[in-house]
């Protein structure tokens, strides 16, 4: 049989005051390991009751970003609708806390990237993404006095055809 | 008065009191008081309210000096009781299992209700207590029958069974009834009057050797 105060005043702080981890909470983790598309996490803090995480995706909060993080990195997890079934990595940490640079990190669209700039903005001014199958012209005429092209990664590109030669 | 027994301990007492809650979801509890303490009782006990009888564990209690008092929770009385973090991954992984994990950590016996079987999934299990596993997976979908078992899913919605009503309150939806005989329980259908609806909570309360219940009508 169990100490009656005791059990009052710990059902009471549990249930209202401190209910110790909820699905509601943001936690640190670190990456254990990469399963597929998801993460095996394991929580950095064992004092909290939190479990170790298997297969938790990451949503950045940056449409088109899709990256690897690497073993090690510190994240926080949520979970969606505050389910348990959902967990998710919400963010990751800063560059304070290594390992933080991805080991890839892709940043995709169906149109253009802007860096640094708007779409008012004068492209002239601004750097742009090429990126492989881009097509391209140098310099402002019309072919043939024009030279145009398709941007290749891979091999190093030491010549390029110039439209009409 | 025999009609209202505590047994426990291989012991059994006559109750001169008591005070039991039937929720619909949840663990039912009941507070008795024996009309004699020979021994300190623990562990498993039962509870005979006229044909109501109610399988549990004592959590608290002691002996008095014209008797005993003791405080019972439904079942093993283990669902507050800590089970310690763990996940589940896998498209294959059921709400029984992750169920079924956290009882037996803690002593309980689940019965599935029709219907609520299905797939979790990825499955976070926070250390606490093991009443949280239901929370999350069943919310407001489970609770501790009278045998002590477990179930998981939707009560199955029944006609409860003819009583002799003294009382019923339109306005509070209540219900009161004394029928030692009959077995009523939450999730039944019930009506005295105009008052008509599923049984939400029983109480049931044994006062001068009278045995009352209340029912809330939802």
């Amino acid at each position: 049989m169990r100490d009656r105060l005791f059990d009052a005043v710990r059902s009471v702080i549990r249930e209202f005051v401190m209910p110790l981890v909820s699905p509601r909470g943001i936690y640190e983790y670190a990456v254990f390991s990469q399963s597929g598309n998801g993460y095996d996490l394991q929580p950095t803090d064992l004092t909290l009751g939190l479990p170790p995480l298997p297969d938790v995706v990451f949503k950045p909060g940056i449409p088109g970003l899709t990256s690897s993080l690497q073993t090690g990195t510190l994240v926080y997890v949520s979970f969606v609708n505050a389910d348990q079934s959902k967990p998710f990595i919400l963010a990751v940490a800063g560059p304070q806390d290594a390992p933080f640079v991805p080991s890839t990190m892709t940043l995709d669209s169906t149109g253009r990237i802007h860096v640094g700039g708007t779409e008012t903005a004068d492209p002239a001014t601004f750097g742009r993404f090429l990126r492989s199958g881009d097509s391209v012209t140098i310099g402002t005429g019309s072919a043939p006095t024009g030279a145009t092209g398709t941007i290749v990664f891979g091999p190093i590109i030491t010549t390029m055809s110039k439209a009409g030669s | 008065m025999a009609f209202a027994t505590f047994t426990a301990n291989g012991q059994t007492d006559t109750i001169v009191g008591a005070f039991a809650t039937l929720p619909q979801w949840g663990i039912w509890s009941a507070r008795v008081d024996l009309d004699r303490g020979d021994i300190l009782m623990s562990g498993a006990c039962s509870i005979a309210l006229g044909n109501l009888v109610l399988k549990g564990t004592i959590r608290r209690g002691g002996i008095y000096a014209a008797g005993a008092s003791y405080f019972v929770f439904g079942g093993a009385d283990g669902w507050s009781l800590d089970v310690p973090p763990t996940s589940y991954r896998g498209s294959l992984t059921f709400l029984s299992t992750a169920v079924r994990d956290a009882a037996a950590l803690v002593g309980e016996t689940v019965v599935m209700e029709p219907g609520a079987e299905r797939q979790i999934g990825t499955f976070a299990r926070f250390g606490g207590p093991a009443s949280r596993v239901l929370a999350a997976l069943s919310p407001q979908n489970w609770w501790v029958e009278t045998d002590g078992t477990t179930h998981v899913g939707a009560r199955t919605s029944t006609a409860a069974p003819a009583v002799q009503v003294i009382n019923y309150d339109q306005d509070q939806r209540t219900i009161t009834f004394s029928d030692e005989d009959q077995v009523v329980l939450p999730g039944q259908t019930l009506s005295a009057g105009s008052l008509s609806g599923v049984i939400s909570t029983l109480k049931v309360t044994i006062v001068d050797s009278v045995l009352r219940t209340e029912a809330w009508i939802q």
